[in-house]
């Protein structure tokens, strides 16, 4: 018997009401949706109508997922208080940075020329349809491990409630989303992170209290951490993997490098202008910086009063918080509020895939004559074969949440390469921007596998990022400019 | 039509630039490779005469 099986104490009989309900209301949102949701526009991008409640909770609710909920505390659970460089430091930058640097142009561009996509965007922008193409293939390579982790969390938490085998929760939470994401689609999806953001908040502050209070106090805590081990305390942290470079790394990466998350960027399309916007980053960044620092910090707490885990277990630490002196009842409400994080970010992975599939490639390649009408229809069946793929991907388990989600958040992050220079620089070219990201992506993959030490401490993707920077760089410049009418559209707009 | 070409952005894109590179240098109460007991323990900054260096606790 591991360590884990040894600390679970299931009560599947409270755990499936309380979900249950909670799975009802969900199902309701996306059926309510459903009933809205009559044209592709609305199915992408609410037809850019969102407001600033639905925008700033969806936006962080999709950035913060299993991986905040459960992967984070973990790693912070195995090194000690220098995990919590992960977020805590850079988290107030998370939104306003890519809303500074491109979002009042996407939404402005969104709402003249409706793009839906960010695939719509760059398109246009370098004037070609092999970066669509480019990108919807990578959204997919690189978004199917960032929805299997998600489901991953939802097997441990079943385990943990319930005392079944993994699978049968990642197979309940994929065919959940898979229905309300198919009926409802990006109204559904925003809809339903409205509750699943404010649930996620009220799990930090709860989860957090929890694990103070277990662990007898934070002076207790403190006291037995120099005892175990001194490194639990400062930088670099356990086995020294927070340096100063992955410190910076981490900064960098949640918030600069949003901009080539699609999932995210594309919250921007359905924004309602330019007020909403900062609106929504003020409201967003409250709930990161409650959720992302009191979770992981429970995570710190609960090296003295849930010692022993180890590898693969410790993604178990903050379901194991939740099984500690509070009732059942309680507890099974506040891991609602871990599988809404899991489920309000694989819903929008779930739709902008689809969205790559049956637009970026389906409409504009391989059957132009397609109606909006056949791609809507199209989405529906698209959902449920990614959404299996998912699944199959959870079950199959290849890693950590954290190290999943890192690994396949850096490959997306090479993006902010085309996407900056296309807004900022007339001169960048589609061969530069392709270039760019096959040669940024390849190092990315080369480094991260084979040669860390190339990354000088640093994350790969940072690294990658220069490198793909510089070589669109030299390619734009070696070959000829977009079109002057193209460059009017993209730089003469107000 | 960009972060530059608005007075309002252009202001609070410089000052969140800044304090964006501000985080990332290491000073002692951003990044520490010591500990430095606080309140209730709590590893932050306080004052000089209480550092803990690694190498004396381990």
């Amino acid at each position: 018997m591991d360590a884990v099986s040894k600390l679970i104490s299931p009560v599947p009989g409270v755990f499936f009401t309380v979900l249950g309900g909670y799975f009802v209301i969900m199902a309701w949102i996306g059926y309510v949706a459903s009933k809205k949701t009559t044209t592709l526009g609305e199915f992408f991008v609410m037809n850019g109508k969102a407001g600033a409640v639905v925008s700033g909770l969806a936006y962080f609710a999709t950035q913060y997922s299993m991986s905040t909920f459960m992967g984070c505390p973990a790693t912070c659970y195995k090194v000690g208080y220098a995990g919590l460089t992960i977020s805590v430091p850079g988290l107030v930058f998370s939104m306003i940075i890519p809303a500074l640097l491109i979002g009042r142009k996407l939404i402005r561009l969104g709402h003249r020329y409706g793009f839906l996509t960010m695939a719509d965007y760059l398109a246009d922008r370098y004037e070609s349809d092999g970066i669509r193409s480019l990108l919807a293939v990578m959204m997919v390579v690189f978004m199917i491990p960032l929805m299997g982790a998600q489901t991953i969390g939802a097997g441990i938490i079943w385990r943990t409630f319930t005392g079944q085998p993994e699978w049968v929760g990642i197979v309940l939470m994929g065919v959940i989303v898979i229905i309300y994401c198919m009926s409802g689609g990006i109204r559904g999806a925003m809809l339903t992170d409205v509750i699943q953001g404010s649930l996620m908040v009220l799990t930090a502050i709860l989860t957090f209290i929890i694990s103070v209070r277990i662990g007898g106090g934070f002076e207790a805590i403190n006291r037995k951490l120099l005892e175990m081990n001194p490194a639990y305390l400062s930088h670099p942290g356990i086995g020294g993997v927070y340096g100063w470079g992955n410190y910076v790394s981490m900064i960098v990466m949640w918030s600069f490098f949003s901009i080539g998350q699609p999932s995210l960027s594309t919250k921007f399309f359905a924004m309602k202008d330019y007020k909403v916007m900062f609106k929504a980053v003020i409201l967003g960044t409250i709930g990161m910086w409650l959720a992302a620092t009191l979770i992981e910090w429970a995570g710190v707490n609960a090296i003295v009063s849930i010692p022993g885990l180890e590898g693969k277990q410790i993604d178990f630490v903050v379901p194991l918080i939740l099984q500690q002196q509070i009732s059942p009842v309680f507890s099974a409400l506040l891991i609602a509020g871990i599988v809404a994080a899991g489920m309000s970010t694989i819903d929008s992975l779930l739709i902008v895939s689809t969205g790559a599939i049956t637009r970026d490639i389906y409409q504009k390649i391989v059957n132009k004559n397609a109606s909006d009408a056949d791609i809507f229809r199209l989405s529906r069946y698209v959902t449920i074969v990614i959404g299996i793929v998912a699944i199959v991907f959870g079950i199959s388990r290849p890693g950590t949440i954290f190290k999943l989600v890192l690994f396949a958040f850096g490959g997306l992050g090479i993006w902010a390469a085309p996407i900056l220079m296309g807004m900022y620089w007339k001169r960048a070219t589609k061969q530069g921007a392709i270039a760019s990201v096959v040669v940024g992506v390849a190092v990315y993959i080369v480094i991260s596998m084979h040669f860390k030490s190339w990354a000088l401490g640093f994350n790969p993707l940072l690294v990658s990022w220069c490198i793909a920077m510089l070589v669109h760089y030299v390619v734009s410049l070696a070959t000829s400019p977009n079109s002057e009418s193209t460059i009017r559209r993209h730089f003469e707009l107000e | 039509m960009d972060v530059f070409s608005n007075a309002f952005e252009k202001k609070w894109f410089w000052v969140f630039t800044v304090l964006f590179v501000v985080i990332m240098i290491p000073l002692p109460f951003f990044y520490v490779e010591r500990y430095i007991p606080s309140l209730w323990g709590l590893p932050l900054l306080s004052s000089a005469g209480r550092v803990i260096r690694l190498s004396r606790c381990s």
